[in-house]
């Protein structure tokens, strides 16, 4: 809801006289073939109207005349009709947009033999725009209309024009005039005529009325389309009786007549749509202009024509962010899968990694799934902005533990992101400027059931970075360069059907001559070369197979390509062509038994390249410096082939819900079979609250160097975890949620370095062990406010194949996240995100050894993830201001992370041979100011 | 390389971090200043063929350890070396170790490697204060060095790996010791303890393809700001004296000896070197990196590649530049000593030296 104040009306003027001129501009750059011929000077030269100054009535009328016929096209001049008329006064009373007296229409047209002109039948009145009114600003704007054969407006050109905001006041109204169309012999054709609208300022006498308070606004979905025909409803909150009641048009703009000032209570009712009650304080002799977002009726099943069977709730914990909150959590930058780092049980990634580190488990133990397929990557380079465009995003899916078995080779966490389909009603689009990249999103219909949608992102941190870069210090070979692009494109060939076609993908790259290299890697790394990039065509395929069945089959095909390079001696190039196929059935078997089957394929042939140190468990094992390490060559082609097949059984005993699923798995290339049984049971306390709880296996796959004969150990085989959930869930109402989960994961199996890296390097020998506690609160985005309040207790070790237990790399036992958006009205909306985390782990360097053939020294460490670093805390502050014209909207934002500037220790810095140090900081204070427009 | 939760994907961005912090990293001391006791380089001389630093099964040879002080007047004779000879490891990760001592542990997990106890009976310990005598257990032995940094060795008959490993520490102005804690230095006043741990691999030579020779210090030649740099041909280091008979001029041969820097301004340092002498081995040639030190003053990085030749046939003199530079507020010594060492990449190693004289010193000394 926004309430604008009266210099919104201003602001509404000038865009709406900002996007007439660009779009007189642009058709003025159009040719407009016999466009002298088709004037005819005497026959509809504008009337001036004498206008008193102090007018306050506006009417936009009609014209009493209409052009002669377009001669060029042998169209014929329209007839002079009473229904015409008629037609144009109800139209007039009817608009709701108007809020002026009803204007007066009449169409004038003399035929030749043999052509029947067209006839005017609906009038749309042009709003008077209150700048105008104010300027005593009148006259008769003459429009030259093109008529298609449908008798649609295809065409308006200004030919008399009075004023700009007139001008396009008139010919944007046009285009909703209905006409019978110019036919020839009983054939409609088109034609073309000459419409004047007549804007007056009428005196009126009438002694001033007692200010009254005006309520205007729009009704529409919660991804922004119109909703048409839903009911207002104003009740008067004085204890009278009285209320009041409009509809919203196909525009989903509504308008109550005037309104005596005071409070009122507002019901938004419309077909398929949840009811919204909103309380608006209505002041008099001003106009309160506000939208109202209705969320889809709860009845999940059916998008468009198809009724889809609802897959049971088959996780414990799943987090949804939808496409209302996705773009306006302040310190994202309005990316949507940034918003994922702010869910509870997610740690807070070092510096700007990306790295997604979902309770207590490694980066590379998760993964993001886009309908279905891996991401290969999340983010582009800087972690500041995601590789899919946010604006196509419908929703995003967070499951943190205990995933379904339709989910396999990863034994962390997993974010589904699922794509929406584009706009079925209307073109529409958004372009967004920031100071990192500039994006474009268009989308619309096709034909009825075909709709499509194309983005495109680029960055220009290239354009400014080598004049930001001393030159003495970097030498820049291939500035940093970021692009990504997305086509959309749906398809209903009948009720039971939908397809889905989308192609996109992701390029980054970087290239960098350091003339100055740290002194640990001065020796060949003083270049650095950085590029990844994928391809890839995914086709969706949903069929209702019958009335208790679906299906849904995912095919994609994908090139993926990363290298990376250091200097001449330590280089990576992993390329693979990665085919991904699901199909799942889901079948309801009776009233409380549910059943899902799918078969999870992956294959992948690829080629790897490597040049450098010998590969080291990772994770736990301190940085070394790279030059002087041992080193290894590899160049192979493989193939990776994981199929996967899994069943579901959905029981529902109310209030009990038991879902148990068991999920297969092959691994071709270290020859491995693995079942992994998983199950989950809710138990509704009440209607409101629910218990949970789950416990599952998981098993994931070593990646491809581990498994590799030269790089790791052919002998490895997949790393295991055991899950356990154990939650309730609480509903205050519709908008409020809360929660409290606790988990607990037992790894085991895991993949560890062996004592000081001797032969074969890694092995099976490492354990794990992850538990903690989520509290979470979350208000729904239904009014002027929505937020999330969450706190993560926990705890996450390992235990490698010497020693005891000690900290994970990113274990973090506090994390507290507060993040909330208010609209304050006008346009306005403030938010917030106040982030309190421990800090991470660290390794302390008790002193340095000097390799005497290098040239190196190497860090003596202590004992592994010992020491703390301090506390991490950070508020990010969003602020947007959007301002809504009749077509189209413009947004302008600011997001500012860190805005105390905070400097939060992310590590120590060393000094040569490790006797001194420094204290490094993350983030400084980041400002990003960005204009965004969407019509 | 590190795979952060086994994936790559995550790896490049920490090695572009880590290059973006190194080069902001100014608050801290520069490796190229000598502010305390360095460990340059070492150097290995097979008897009887000092060139050679590939030894073969059977063969003695010395190794030196070239130890850099921040002033004038210090020597080796401050210095006590403990080092542990052994096989140096098929496979490792970050410091080696002995492969005898992984193989010791091999099937005891709980065996700590930070310790020695796995080779040495349990509570032995061994301090070079108790004379130059040594340990030795199979292939693995230990070696004192007083007063002193060159040290001679045998490669046994028996030797069948591609490496020898030299592990220990070099301490100064106190004793080198090893105990079941590892490596330390025992001495009087521990403010005056300085101590550096170090690790130097010697290639041996199983095939004669394996030969390597080290660098040749007569293929390099070094020039200051474009004037041909000469090294100090005296008995003696130079001292104040020299440096005020002179007065920084180059000859008519564009030569200097003791050159004569200007404080805040930017010196470069150019080596060139003569192509014909890279070794060629297993069809490459070596690719020779300078390493600069210097007492005093900025180098604008720790060493430097000579650059590559794209047309091998034809013989030339390959170059590399680096800029140097003495801050006017710094404190610095009278003659600032610059120490230049050569490296093949394959464990050959020379080293030179070149003295320069602080500004207006000359004045200085003669009021």
């Amino acid at each position: 809801m926004r309430l604008i104040p009266p210099q919104r009306a201003q602001s509404t003027q000038l865009g709406r006289a900002l996007w007439a001129a660009l779009t007189l501009l642009y058709l003025s750059l159009l040719p407009i073939p016999g466009a002298q011929a088709q004037a005819v000077p005497g026959t509809n030269s504008p009337k001036s109207e004498e206008v008193p100054d102090n007018d306050k009535q506006p009417a936009a009328k009609a014209p009493t005349e209409a052009a002669p016929p377009d001669r060029e096209t042998d169209a014929a001049a329209p007839e002079p009709t009473e229904s015409a008329a008629e037609s144009a006064d109800a139209a007039g009373q009817a608009s709701p947009e108007s809020g002026n007296e009803v204007p007066q229409a009449q169409a004038q047209a003399q035929a030749p033999s043999g052509l029947q002109p067209p006839r005017l039948q609906e009038f749309a009145p042009a709003e008077y725009p209150p700048s105008a009114v104010e300027a005593g600003i009148a006259g008769r704007v003459e429009l030259e209309l093109l008529i298609d054969a449908t008798g649609t407006v295809t065409e308006s050109t200004v030919v008399g024009g009075v004023h700009p905001e007139l001008d396009a006041a008139a010919r944007q109204a046009s285009f909703q005039l209905r006409f019978a169309p110019a036919t020839n012999d009983g054939v409609g054709i088109p034609a073309r005529i000459r419409f004047p609208y007549v804007f007056e300022l009428q005196t009126t006498e009438e002694p001033e009325a007692p200010a009254e308070a005006e309520l205007v606004g729009r009704v529409e979905h919660l991804d922004g389309d119109p909703v048409e025909g839903a009911t207002v409803i104003a009740l008067p909150e004085d204890g009278s009786s009285r209320s009041y009641e409009v509809r919203s048009d196909a525009t989903g703009r509504f308008a109550f007549e005037p309104l005596p000032p005071g409070t009122y209570l507002v019901r938004v009712v419309a077909d398929d749509l949840q009811e919204r009650v909103e309380q608006e304080n209505l002041i008099a002799g001003d106009r309160t202009t506000v939208t109202y977002q209705l969320n889809e009726a709860p009845d999940p099943s059916a998008y468009g024509a198809v009724a889809r069977i609802p897959p049971p709730p088959r996780e414990v914990t799943r987090r949804t962010i939808n496409r209302t909150q996705l773009t306006r959590i302040p310190g994202t930058r309005g990316d949507a899968l940034r918003a994922v780092e702010l869910l509870p049980g997610v740690a807070r990634p070092p510096f700007t990694s990306g790295l997604l580190i979902i309770r207590g488990s490694s980066p590379g133990d998760s993964e993001v799934q886009l309908e279905g397929a891996p991401l290969a990557l999340l983010y582009h380079f800087g972690a500041l902005t995601s590789v899919f465009s946010s604006q196509l995003i419908e929703s995003i899916d967070f499951f943190p533990g205990n995933f379904s078995t339709r989910y396999g080779r990863r034994r962390g966490g997993i974010v589904e992101v699922n794509v929406r389909d584009p706009n079925s009603e209307k073109f529409a689009g958004v372009a967004d400027i920031n100071l990192l990249d500039s994006s474009l999103t268009v989308e619309g219909p096709i034909t009825d059931n075909w709709e499509f949608a194309v983005a495109a992102r680029r960055s220009y941190i290239d354009l400014v970075f080598e004049q930001v870069v001393p030159e003495d210090e970097v030498g820049v070979i291939a500035a940093p360069v970021y692009l990504d692009y997305q086509l959309i494109t749906t398809y209903r060939p009948t009720d039971r059907d939908k397809l889905r076609l989308m192609a996109y993908g992701s390029s980054d790259k970087l290239e960098l001559l350091f003339q100055e290299p740290s002194d640990e890697t001065t020796a060949g790394a003083d270049q650095f070369g950085f590029g990844t990039e994928f391809q890839r065509v995914q086709l969706s395929w949903y069929r209702k197979v019958t009335e208790s069945v679906d299906h849904d089959l995912e095919l994609s095909a994908e090139h993926r390509a990363f290298d990376v390079a250091l200097g001449t001696d330590i280089s990576l190039n992993l390329e693979t062509i990665n085919f991904v196929g699901r199909s799942e059935w889901r079948s309801r078997l009776n009233d409380s038994l549910q059943l899902i089957g799918g078969l999870d394929i992956f294959a992948a042939p690829g080629s790897v390249r490597y040049k450098g140190p010998v590969v080291d468990q990772g994770e736990g094992s301190p940085d070394q410096p790279i030059q002087g390490s041992d080193r290894t060559e590899r160049d192979r082609d493989f193939v990776a082939f994981r199929p996967a097949a899994y069943l579901e059984l959905a029981w529902d005993l109310a209030p009990v819900r038991l879902v148990a699923g068991l999920r297969l798995d092959y691994f071709n290339i270290v020859k491995s079979l693995s079942l992994d049984p998983r199950i989950t049971g809710f138990y509704a306390l009440t209607p409101a609250t629910r218990l949970k709880l789950g416990v599952g296996m998981f098993t994931q796959p070593p990646e491809y160097q581990e498994s590799d004969a030269v790089l790791g150990n052919p002998d490895v085989k997949p790393t295991k975890t055991l899950h356990l959930t154990a939650g309730v869930e609480h509903t205050v109402d519709e908008d409020i949620s809360l929660g409290v989960e606790s988990f607990y994961k037992h790894l085991y199996d895991l993949i560890v370095g062996t004592p000081n890296g001797e032969a074969p390097g890694i092995v099976n020998g490492g354990k794990g062990r992850i538990y903690g506690l989520e509290v979470s609160a979350k208000v729904e985005p239904r009014g002027r406010f929505f937020g999330y309040l969450s706190y993560t207790l926990s705890r996450s070790e390992r235990k490698d194949i010497v020693g005891d237990y000690r900290l994970f790399d990113f274990d973090q036992t506090h994390i507290l996240t507060a993040a909330s958006v208010y609209r304050l009205g006008a346009g306005w909306e403030l938010g917030a995100t106040f982030r309190l985390v421990s800090g991470n782990p660290d390794t302390p360097v008790l002193s340095g050894t000097t390799d005497t053939t290098n040239d190196v020294v190497y860090p003596v460490y202590g004992a592994t993830n010992s020491v703390r670093s301090p506390m991490f805390h950070r508020l990010d502050v969003l602020v947007r201001k959007t301002w809504d014209f009749d077509s189209w909207r413009f947004i302008t934002y600011l997001d500012v992370q860190n805005i105390y500037n905070r400097q939060n220790p992310e590590g120590l810095l060393y000094g040569p041979r490790y006797k001194t140090q420094t204290e490094v900081s993350g983030l400084p204070i980041l400002p990003n100011l960005g204009v965004r427009g969407e019509f | 390389m590190r795979t952060h939760g086994h994936t790559f994907a995550t790896t490049p961005m920490a090695l572009l971090l880590g290059l973006l912090l190194g080069a902001c990293d100014d608050d801290l001391p520069k490796i190229s200043l000598v502010s305390e006791m360095d460990i340059f380089g070492h150097r290995i001389e097979v008897e009887g063929d000092p060139e050679r630093a590939t030894p073969q099964p059977g063969e003695s040879a010395s190794i030196q350890w070239q130890v850099l002080f921040p002033e004038q007047d210090s020597g080796d004779e401050q210095l006590s070396i403990l080092a542990v000879e052994c096989t140096f490891p098929e496979r490792y990760v970050g410091e080696p170790f002995c492969q005898e001592l992984l193989t010791a542990s091999e099937d005891d997990e709980t065996t700590s490697l930070s310790s020695l106890d796995g080779i040495f009976a349990g509570g032995s310990s061994l301090s070079c204060a108790d004379g130059q005598g040594e340990i030795v257990v199979g292939t693995v032995r230990t070696h004192c060095l007083q007063g002193q940094s060159t040290l001679s060795f045998t490669v046994p008959e028996d030797f069948s790996a591609s490496a020898r490993l030299f592990t220990g520490i070099v301490c100064r102005n106190s004793t080198a010791q090893l105990d079941s804690s590892g490596f330390g230095c025992a001495g009087n006043d521990a403010e005056e303890v300085e101590y550096e741990h170090f690790f130097s691999q010697v290639s041996v030579q199983q095939e004669p393809s394996d030969a390597n020779r080290n660098p040749n210090l007569d293929a390099l030649e070094l020039y200051l700001d474009g004037v041909r740099w000469l090294a100090w041909d005296g008995d003696a280091l130079p001292t104040a004296t020299d440096c005020a008979a002179t007065n920084g001029d180059a000859t008519e041969e564009n030569q200097i000896v003791l050159a004569h820097i200007e404080t805040d301004q930017e010196h470069t340092l150019e080596f060139l070197y003569a192509d014909e002498d890279r070794e060629r081995y297993d069809d490459r040639l070596e690719r020779i990196r300078i390493s600069h030190r210097a007492t005093a003053g900025d180098f604008e990085r720790a060493s430097s590649y000579i650059s590559e030749n794209s047309d091998p046939d034809e013989n030339m003199q390959l170059s590399t530049d680096v800029t140097w530079e003495l801050p006017g507020e710094e404190e610095s010594p009278q003659i600032i000593r610059f120490f230049i060492g050569i490296r093949d990449g394959r464990g050959g190693f020379t080293s030179t030296e070149r003295f320069a004289c602080r500004p207006n010193m000359g004045q200085l000394d003669e009021t």
